[in-house]
């Protein structure tokens, strides 16, 4: 009975096993089967990140990764082992990847072979009812567990070791200032933190899992060896099924980890993916941005600086640039310096200078120690890393290189419209020039945050051989000039902060954008700081000025005595000077000397040159350019969240506190979009432009609603407004471009679709009370112009849409249609305009055109008060105006071109400034109607009458005459300048409809026109100042050039510490056509001029007397322009009582 | 020999007066000033000369004011004709004309005719009690003179009545192209009552927000004529709120507001109530 009974419960227990495990591996098998993708994510990573081809190797990973689950399954440790061998094979593939491939890949066969040993002997161990010897399954279980074992042993033991060394490694670069410090090591960098990152995650999730598993492993291992004793059989059996049990509780408890391991990992994934681009990146070995990377980078503001790199012409801007492209990657750093990468035309790549700025996006890492140095809270992100606070170190530059050249100005304002700081290049040699000056008064105009850097030291040292303290007195004069530009247009105390240069805060950079080095006294602080033992910051103050250090006493002085030598000659210019001394000498063991000493690592073929060649390559080691230029740019320029706040004052029309405003002062992303589009780029669709400019708040995104507003628009009004789908938002990379679904703010974009809508730039706005921002003032006008029309012409119409296109794809220059058919070009010099009608012949036109000589436009003016107050009556004579002219005092006219007297601006303010500086009487200067041409012209009319009624009623009437006569002069429809118009009375009729604009309109023009010919009107001629550098015996041959050219020169220097003079000269713009090759012909070449337009003035002669100089030129004007020839008389405007 | 200015009348052709058809069949040039009112056939000239039988020169705005010297030429030798719809010195002032002919000794001659200037009184108000006339202007976006309200005030304060003439724009150029100098015009335009009505109520609530009390107001009554003359002539008595809604038909419409008024006035006013 009893018997009976325990045979049934043995066969219960039988059948509850089989039942059991039956639902055991249907159990595992779902769960294996949906934890499959899950699991299958992290080899996959794993393989992702180390192997360029993985895609292919797609279903390998996920069988292994099935095989991996299913033995985690059962046999956890086996899977832990696997997995930390697998992790450590992978790390030392990785870090023999670029020695040895062979044997890696033989350590990584042999360590897979191991492993797949390992899951096969697990699987027989599994399904040991198979053997049928007993001997063959001990032997079986034995090498299982000794595999397991060694292999856990051995993994464990490897991955900690890994842990310590990797966080050794990371600690010890981070820390080092080493020269050593290359791509390659940075790159590693990235790599040891990512596996740092993983590593102790890896801890964190599988020991949880092991401490589940290893009671299975106990109570199995104990089983192993009782099984085969009948008496412990029934024992035996409930452990086995309670520990089957436990594990398939432990697979349903990965199961269950999975999820928030999936979300661990996939945060970190994003890291590792930023990462790996940094790394590919840095490496050098091919530009892989994906669009999500930067996109990602893009939402965070603070680690954003959008700059301009300005200069003058041939100060080395582009060359300087492409240390910084070569740093990012995207050219390889032995060619930096030659290959100009940021001219992308073909033309400015022949010629040597930079025609169109060009933006280009870059990605950098910051090197964690540098870090600390930013200041300010809106200058970095912080991320929060379990729970760690870490400044991130990524930062996206957004450059923008401009051109040099006078006659680019245009593109510079632009380019600065769109950025936050600047990057201001000067060559050592030439010091601060006449471009130099203009460019950085724009940026602080436009509250840009300059930088300074001291280009071509390699010329001072090589060809100058200037000694140590003169070339300290240089660079000091150099940043004193700068200095004295910036405190004239702005100063410390305003919205921007400390904005002057010094190198002792380490915002001015010296260096050689040829050679490809450049330091900052904060490089080689950090150099002394441990040797000293002070803090970097306080060397860098030693290292500037008049602090002296003596060597003997190792003290620093305020005054120099014969012991002491000035800082920066000592610490810095002193071992340049060795190397420099050493290299170009051939003294051999002394380089070897200094190569040891400063730790740089040449390979053998470099070690074998010599001279310029061997020292290039030093230097741009010891200190290289790349790394300087980023540090100073990541820690002196703003970001845009800090820039928006000081700026949108200066770029919002608008009231300060309106929604616009405010999003545009915290760079709200959220806010409302303003946009500013500051440039048209061509496309390769020919006629079609991107829309370049700045998102300054809110986000554009492809496909969006938005308004454009162009200049004219007025709030409230629907002229010059579109409300258009944007079709495409892009990236601008050089002559690239990137579509991207969405920019954010304090990004620059391009845009598809808004060109048709936009003539050179304007708003782009979703807030429908959004004013405009500011229009960009230029600092050139267009004042040389041709006349072109087709060879061919049954082309013309073609020619007309080309132009159209030209005026789109520059932001200066004018097409003109006249009335009498001609088509005119009007640009800022001779070499803008040779570009532009390039451009329009092989480009925007594509067909061959004629052109006529250049001419410059001149304006009309007068030169002294009307000598009677001129009347002239309406077309039904029932309305007369009285107007008289008279000149503006001087400088009145240009302080109404640069914006200080704004026509848009508080009329008590204007009228004010006009009392004290122009002495006008402030009951009448209240009283300006109107600012003429185009409402913001250097013209006044001012309403003198007295309680005349309805005179507001043809207020309107009268200044649109005045504007088009102030538009179209009465001499020969050139713009007038610098006149005065009073509005001496006024006769109306009583009716209002006999006094409408159809009377009054033509009759201001008329009695404007009569005020001017009762004035003694004069003409204006625009005036060069040319700025030329030449050797002495070149000057006698600039004197008759310019003699002969009606120039006067006013200014002649001697360049302190060099045999080159600089001359400066007035030189009429009519004067200047071929200049430059005249003047090089009569100085054997060896003479370089810059002209820059200056100021307007009168041409001597009276206009209206034949055979004056000026009567000629009005009647060439009027024949050009298909006018009557002679002047208009007097009796056709003025009218008798 | 002689400069005529002859007044048309107001209504069709048949309106000139018998001196006046002499002098047009006599004469060796005849101008049609077309610009400041138009008879009912609105711009086209083919019925008046079909009437008179010979060739009619029309004489826009620019002819008028700045090629007087062209209307006037020869005319010491031959007879001018420069046909004025309604008088001459009616509404539109011509002595601009007379007195450029009289510089050139040109002896004038003026055959008057009826104007709106007294046809208003078909709307029974008395001509002595008018007051100043004034003109309301057609408004755009930017020009929205309102000094015509001066003078209307001036004479409801006086008790007159005001005759209000409404702007006709039939040849105009845009200020674009005035300034261009091209010979383009915009479409004749009208300013309609109810407009001119819409335009009255505008300034009285521009007043009543400067916080002064207006002369009228919207509830105020008015008198609007249109076609006056025409067989089509239409009148309607009613407020001024009231006439922004109704439609007057074709140009041209006048408006009068009545100032205080003689009971055989409202008796005769009261005819021409909307129903």
């Amino acid at each position: 009975m009893l018997n009976l009974f325990i045979e049934t419960l043995v066969v219960l227990r039988n059948q509850l096993i089989s039942l059991f495990f039956k639902l055991r591996y249907a159990f595992i098998f779902c769960i294996g089967h949906l934890g499959l993708l899950n699991s299958a994510r992290i080899p996959l990573l794993w393989v992702q990140q180390f192997s360029e081809d993985w895609e292919d190797h797609r279903w390998l990973l996920l069988i292994f990764s099935y095989i991996r689950f299913e033995a985690f399954a059962f046999y956890p440790w086996i899977i832990l082992a696997v997995t930390i061998e697998r992790f450590v094979a992978t790390e030392y593939w990785s870090w023999y990847e670029k020695q040895d491939r062979n044997t890696v890949f033989v350590i990584f066969i042999i360590l897979f072979i191991f492993e797949a040993v390992a899951i096969i002997l697990a699987y027989l161990v599994l399904y040991q009812d198979m053997f049928a010897s007993e001997t063959v399954v001990k032997i079986l279980r034995t090498c299982s567990i000794m595999v397991a074992v060694s292999l856990i042993l051995g993994g464990f033991v490897g991955y900690f070791s890994l842990l310590y060394y990797n966080h050794r490694e990371l600690r010890k670069l981070q820390r080092r200032a080493d020269p050593d410090f290359d791509r390659y090591s940075l790159a590693r960098t990235y790599q040891l933190r990512e596996n740092v990152v993983i590593m102790k995650m890896l801890l964190k999730l599988i020991l949880p899992a092991f401490v589940f598993a290893s009671p299975v492993f106990i109570f199995r291992a104990g089983t192993y060896f009782l099984m085969n004793d009948r008496r412990f059989e029934f024992f035996c059996n409930i452990i086995t099924a309670v520990t089957d049990l436990w594990v398939a509780l432990t697979g349903l408890n990965i199961q269950l980890i999975f999820p928030f391991v999936d979300y661990r990992f996939r945060k970190t994934a994003n890291e590792i993916r930023i990462f790996r681009f940094v790394r590919k990146h840095l490496t050098g070995n091919k530009v892989n941005f994906t669009i999500d990377e930067i996109r990602s980078l893009m939402d965070r503001k603070k680690n954003i600086r959008n700059m301009s790199v300005i200069a003058h012409v041939d100060h080395g801007k582009s060359t300087l640039t492409d240390s910084l492209v070569a740093k990012a990657g995207i050219i390889a750093g032995a060619k930096a310096g030659e290959t100009r990468y940021t001219d992308t035309r073909k033309d400015e790549q022949d010629r040597g200078i930079t025609i169109k700025s060009t933006a280009i996006t870059m990605f950098f890492e910051l090197e964690m120690k540098d870090i600390d140095f930013i200041k300010g809270e809106n200058q970095v992100e912080i991320d929060d890393i379990d729970g760690l606070k870490e400044k991130f170190n990524g930062f996206l530059i957004n450059l923008i290189d401009s051109p040099g050249h006078v006659d680019f100005s245009s593109e510079v304002t632009a380019a600065l419209r769109v950025t936050d700081g600047a990057l201001v290049v000067v060559d050592c040699i030439s010091g601060v020039c006449v471009q130099t000056e203009t460019v950085l008064r724009q940026a602080i105009a436009e509250r840009i945050k300059p930088i300074l850097f001291m280009n071509k030291m390699d010329r001072a040292l090589l060809e100058l051989q200037l000694g140590q303290e003169e070339l300290f007195q240089t660079f000091q004069r150099i940043i004193e000039n700068i200095n004295v530009i910036i405190a004239t247009y702005g100063d410390d105390e305003g919205p921007m902060g400390v904005i002057s240069v010094d190198p002792s805060i380490g915002n001015v950079g010296f260096g050689s954008g040829l050679h490809g080095w450049a330091f900052t006294l904060k490089q080689f602080a950090e150099m002394y700081a441990d040797k000293f033992g002070v803090k970097v910051e306080k060397l860098m103050k030693n290292l500037w000025g008049e602090r002296f250090y003596d060597s003997k006493t190792k003290k620093w002085m305020n005054t120099p005595n014969d012991d002491t030598k000035r800082g920066f000659n000592q610490f810095v210019l002193d071992p340049i000077f060795k190397v420099f001394d050493a290299i170009m000498n051939v003294k051999k063991e002394e380089v070897s000397a200094l190569i040891n000493r400063l730790g740089i690592k040449l390979s053998h073929e470099e070690k074998e040159w010599e001279g310029k060649q061997l020292m290039k390559v030093f230097m741009r080691k010891w200190l290289p350019a790349g790394d300087t230029l980023l540090q100073m740019i990541c820690i002196h320029l703003p970001s845009p969240v800090t820039a928006q706040k000081y700026r949108m004052e200066m770029l919002y029309e608008g009231p300060h506190d309106d929604e616009a405003a405010v999003a545009i002062k915290n760079c709200d992303p959220n806010g409302p979009l303003m946009m500013y589009i500051s440039k048209m780029v061509p496309t390769l669709d020919k006629g079609r432009f991107y829309s370049f400019g700045r998102v300054f708040s809110g986000k554009v995104a492809t496909g969006m609603k938005a308004r454009i507003q162009g200049p004219n628009y007025v709030p409230g009004k629907k002229d010059d407004l579109n409300e258009k789908t944007i079709q495409r938002t892009v990236l601008m990379m050089g002559s690239q471009v990137m579509g991207i679904d969405e920019i954010p703010s304090g990004n620059i974009a391009g845009l598809v679709g808004v060109d048709q809508y936009l003539i050179k730039g304007g708003t782009i706005t979703t807030f429908k009370d959004a004013h405009n921002m500011r229009v960009m003032k230029f600092s050139v006008s267009p004042v040389v112009r041709v006349a072109v029309e087709p060879k061919n012409p049954s082309d013309l119409p073609k020619l007309v849409e080309g132009l159209k296109r030209l005026a789109k794809s520059d932001p200066m220059v004018q097409c003109i249609f006249e009335e009498s058919g001609e088509h005119i070009v009007a640009g800022a010099g001779e070499l803008h305009l040779e570009i532009c009608l390039k451009d329009l012949e092989e480009d925007h036109a594509g067909i061959p055109i004629k052109k006529s000589d250049p001419v410059v436009s001149y304006r009309e003016t007068v030169s002294a008060p009307s000598n009677q107050i001129c009347l002239s009556k309406s077309p039904n004579n029932h309305n007369r105006l009285y107007v008289s002219a008279r000149p503006m005092p001087d400088g009145l006219a240009e302080a109404i071109d640069e914006g200080e007297i704004d026509p848009k601006g508080d009329f008590k303010d204007r009228a004010r400034i006009l009392a004290e500086k122009f002495e006008y009487d402030v009951t009448e200067a209240r009283k300006i109607w109107s600012f003429g041409p185009h409402g913001n012209g250097p013209n006044l009319l001012i309403d003198v009458t007295k309680g005349e009624q309805y005179i507001n009623e043809i207020k309107d009437s009268v200044v649109s005459g005045f504007q088009w006569a102030t538009k179209e002069g009465v001499l020969c429809e050139e713009t007038m300048r610098g006149i005065r118009f009073n509005l001496d009375g006024v006769k109306l009729h009583a009716d209002a409809i006999h006094r409408g604009a159809g009377q009054i309109l033509p009759t201001a023009r008329r009695v404007v026109y009569a005020s001017v010919l009762t004035a003694q009107p004069r003409l204006l001629e625009p005036i060069y100042l040319v700025e030329i550098q030449c050797p002495e015996q070149a000057i006698g041959g600039i004197y008759g050039v310019l003699n002969r050219r009606r120039g006067h020169v006013f200014e002649e220097t001697q360049v302190a510490g060099t045999p080159m003079f600089v001359v400066k000269a007035y030189l009429p713009v009519n004067e200047s056509f071929g200049f430059t090759a005249d003047l090089r012909s009569n100085t054997s070449g060896q003479a370089f001029p810059q002209c820059f337009f200056d100021h307007w003035q009168i041409l001597p002669g009276d206009p209206m007397e034949n055979g004056t100089k000026p009567f000629q030129v009005v009647a060439d004007i009027r024949k050009r322009k298909g006018l009557k020839e002679s002047i208009p008389d007097l009796q056709n405007y003025l009218d008798k009582l | 020999m002689v400069f005529y200015l002859v007044g048309l009348g107001l209504g069709d052709v048949k309106d000139i007066t018998v001196n006046g058809l002499e002098a047009v069949k006599k004469a060796s040039r005849v101008y049609l000033e077309s610009y400041t009112s138009i008879l009912c056939y609105g711009l086209d000239k083919s019925q008046l000369e079909e009437f008179y039988g010979r060739e009619v020169i029309d004489a826009d705005r620019t002819c008028v004011e700045q090629q007087s010297d062209v209307i006037l030429e020869n005319a010491h030798r031959e007879d001018v004709v420069l046909l004025v719809v309604g008088d001459p010195f009616g509404a539109t002032t011509h002595t601009d004309l007379v007195l450029r002919a009289r510089e050139k000794n040109i002896p004038v001659r003026v055959l008057h005719n009826a104007s709106i200037m007294n046809a208003c009184a078909c709307s029974g108000l008395q001509l002595y009690r008018f007051g100043e006339t004034v003109s309301i202007v057609m408004w755009s976006d930017e020009w929205q003179p309102e000094s015509f309200y001066e003078r209307i005030a001036n004479n409801i304060e006086k008790g007159l009545h005001t005759l209000c003439l409404l702007d006709i724009k039939t040849k105009e150029q845009s200020i674009e192209n005035m300034m261009k100098g091209n010979q383009i015009y915009e479409p004749p335009r009208y300013l309609t009552a109810s407009a001119a009505a819409k335009q009255l109520i505008t300034i009285s609530e521009r007043i009543i927000e400067r916080g002064e009390t207006p002369a009228y107001t919207e509830d105020s009554m008015v008198v609007a004529l249109a076609r006056v003359g025409w067989e089509s002539q239409k009148i309607v008595y009613c407020t001024l709120s009231q006439l922004g809604d109704v439609d007057m038909g074709e140009p041209l419409h006048s408006l009068i507001i009545p100032g205080e008024t003689h009971p055989v006035e409202d008796e005769m006013l009261a005819t021409f109530t909307r129903r």
